[in-house]
């Protein structure tokens, strides 16, 4: 009986060992994943605060000074910090991919919005504020299409065993 | 005031480190300091002090208001002349918000920092010869709000002058309050000064009142004969510090280098109504730029001299009373000093102008903090003595 007892215990231990031990290697991949995700989601919520500010200073509302950009206009940083924190921590994958829609937006974005400035406003503060504006919605636009698009692996595959990636071939012998 | 031998090696130390650092830094040019000695109070007509962002100084911690008023009454008694001495603060009188109202709890913190500037002028040679001390708005003192939330923290910074005045001393918030000026005075044969609310003009002002504004200092400048014109106000023509633009990228993670670059902060000199500001002051110098134009709101020490005819002869940053920043450098920079100081303009009897910069030893805001009242005024006494002339200028 104690034999049996401890066969069944040891089988035990051993089953919920293989079942913990996918998601202890899934948090510690999580992990560094969601802290990257907050600081990268609060700079981005940052530099969307700065367009904001940017775009609102052009329409005549300005700051009074760097203090103002304190209040409401930093939400940005904590809703970014937040988003990206969790969705490091839920799916890193769609963090990567979010991180580099949102750089190639920005740069997009930056360039655009540089030369666009200089074609709206006059003065050398222009480009810079055309910059500024076009790097936060470069920066958002890329970010939303990053967290929302379908990831083609993740989605199409889930609830199947993940399987290296590969191209099938056929060929076809005739006897 | 004579310096001591000590002072003039301790100023040439100054003047030499000043030379070295700006000749060691590779894209600052050398500034040569120059060195004028105090004239006789015989020669001498008027004096106009200049001393602005002081409205976190208190009587009893800041050895700047103790230097100030020692220098202040000095050259009281030394002209024997009434009302040849003018103490102009340039602005920001008190932070972070102006003169509340007498019924909120933080007005007698505002009152103590506004006594504290108005002790300055109290001195018994100061009340003897009539010495004026007369404060300019800032864009603090108006709460840092357009509308009438400003207009009734400067109002309330009047009306505390005017209490003080009714009690003896001759203070005055010019222009007056919400009002734009320009005020315009002379003191003496050879002095004209034309006071400005420039925080007026960033914060509330219609292009109508705007165009009164310069048609006024127009009709200022050309009425002004043979008298040297110096234009007060708190926001500056020229800076070469943070308000200008100049500071490290990185400071504040790069966030007020951008915001400044793209001019999206009213009170830095890129955003698009100081342009229009200095743009306007551009236009009214045309044919007749004033001897000196002379601001705060940086809070260091700088001299500037005009590029264009357009500009100001000669432009001044005194916003060292209280805060210090760091400094840059500009075309046109004849000295920076990052210390606590003022300004002492020298009007002589022949309608000579000449600058003397006052700071206090090293690159910050000394303060003394002592709970023990008798080492705390030892201290004052002693800082207060190691304040110098660190640089001079014949203006014209």
């Amino acid at each position: 009986m104690r034999r049996i007892r401890t066969a069944l215990l040891t089988l035990l231990a051993v089953t919920a060992g293989h079942a913990v031990s996918p998601a202890t290697a899934s948090a510690q991949r999580s992990i560094p994943a969601a802290m990257v995700g907050g600081v990268a989601g609060a700079a981005s919520g940052g530099y969307i605060a700065i367009s904001v500010i940017v775009a609102e200073s052009r329409t005549g509302k300005y700051l009074h000074s760097y203090q103002d950009a304190l209040g409401w206009r930093s939400a940005p940083v904590l809703i970014g910090g937040t988003g990206g924190a969790i969705i490091g921590l839920t799916d890193p994958d769609r963090l990567w991919r979010t991180m580099l829609y949102g750089g190639a937006g920005t740069l997009a974005g930056v360039g655009v919005g540089v030369l666009a400035g200089q074609l709206i406003w006059e003065g050398p503060e222009a480009k810079w504020a055309g910059g500024a504006i076009g790097a936060g919605l470069g920066m958002a636009i890329g970010s939303t299409l990053g967290v929302f698009l379908p990831l083609k692996d993740k989605d199409e595959d889930s609830g199947q065993a993940q399987e290296p990636a590969s191209i099938p071939i056929i060929f076809t012998f005739r006897f | 005031m004579r310096p001591s031998p000590l002072l003039t090696t301790r100023r040439a130390a100054v003047l030499l480190a000043a030379a070295l650092a700006t000749a060691c830094s590779s894209n600052i040019p050398h500034m040569t300091p120059s060195d004028i000695p105090d004239p006789a109070p015989a020669d001498v007509e008027s004096v106009l002090f200049l001393i602005g962002d002081a409205g976190n100084a208190l009587a009893n911690k800041d050895p700047v208001m103790r230097k100030m008023q020692a220098d202040v009454e000095y050259w009281a008694g030394a002209l024997r002349r009434d009302s040849s001495v003018v103490v102009l603060y340039l602005g920001d009188n008190v932070y972070p918000a102006g003169v509340h109202d007498q019924t909120d709890p933080e007005f007698p913190r505002d009152s103590a920092i506004m006594q504290a500037q108005v002790d300055i002028v109290n001195g018994p040679n100061a009340v003897r010869r009539g010495v004026r001390g007369i404060f300019v708005a800032g864009n603090h003192d108006w709460g840092q709000a357009a509308g009438l939330g400003g207009a009734k923290r400067l109002q309330n910074q009047e009306d505390l002058l005017n209490r003080m005045r009714a009690r003896g001393t001759p203070v005055w918030l010019f222009p007056k309050a919400g009002t734009p000026g320009p005020h315009v005075f002379d003191v003496g044969q050879h002095l004209r000064i034309l006071l400005l609310d420039t925080a007026w003009w960033l914060l509330t002002g219609q292009d109508t009142s705007k165009a009164a504004v310069y048609n006024d200092m127009r009709r200022a400048f050309e009425t002004a004969g043979d008298r040297n014109v110096i234009v007060g106000a708190h926001h500056p023509f020229r800076s070469a510090s943070s308000h200008g633009g100049l500071m490290p990228f990185w400071s504040g993670l790069g966030i007020r280098y951008l915001l400044n670059r793209s001019g999206a902060v009213l009170q830095d000199l890129s955003s698009i109504p100081y342009k229009s500001l200095t743009q306007a002051f551009e236009a009214a110098f045309a044919g007749h730029p004033p001897l000196l134009f002379a601001g705060g709101h940086d809070h260091n020490l700088q001299v500037l001299r005009g590029l264009v005819p357009e500009d100001p002869q000669w432009m001044v940053v005194s916003g060292a009373g209280s805060k210090t920043d760091d400094l840059g450098y500009i075309d046109g920079m004849q000295f920076r000093h990052g210390a606590a100081g003022y300004m002492r303009v020298m009007i002589h009897g022949n309608g000579r102008a000449d600058l003397f910069v006052i700071a206090a030893p090293g690159d910050k805001t000394p303060t003394c903090e002592q709970s023990d009242a008798a080492e705390r005024e030892r201290c004052m006494v002693t800082t207060a003595e190691q304040f110098d002339d660190v640089y001079s200028v014949r203006m014209k």
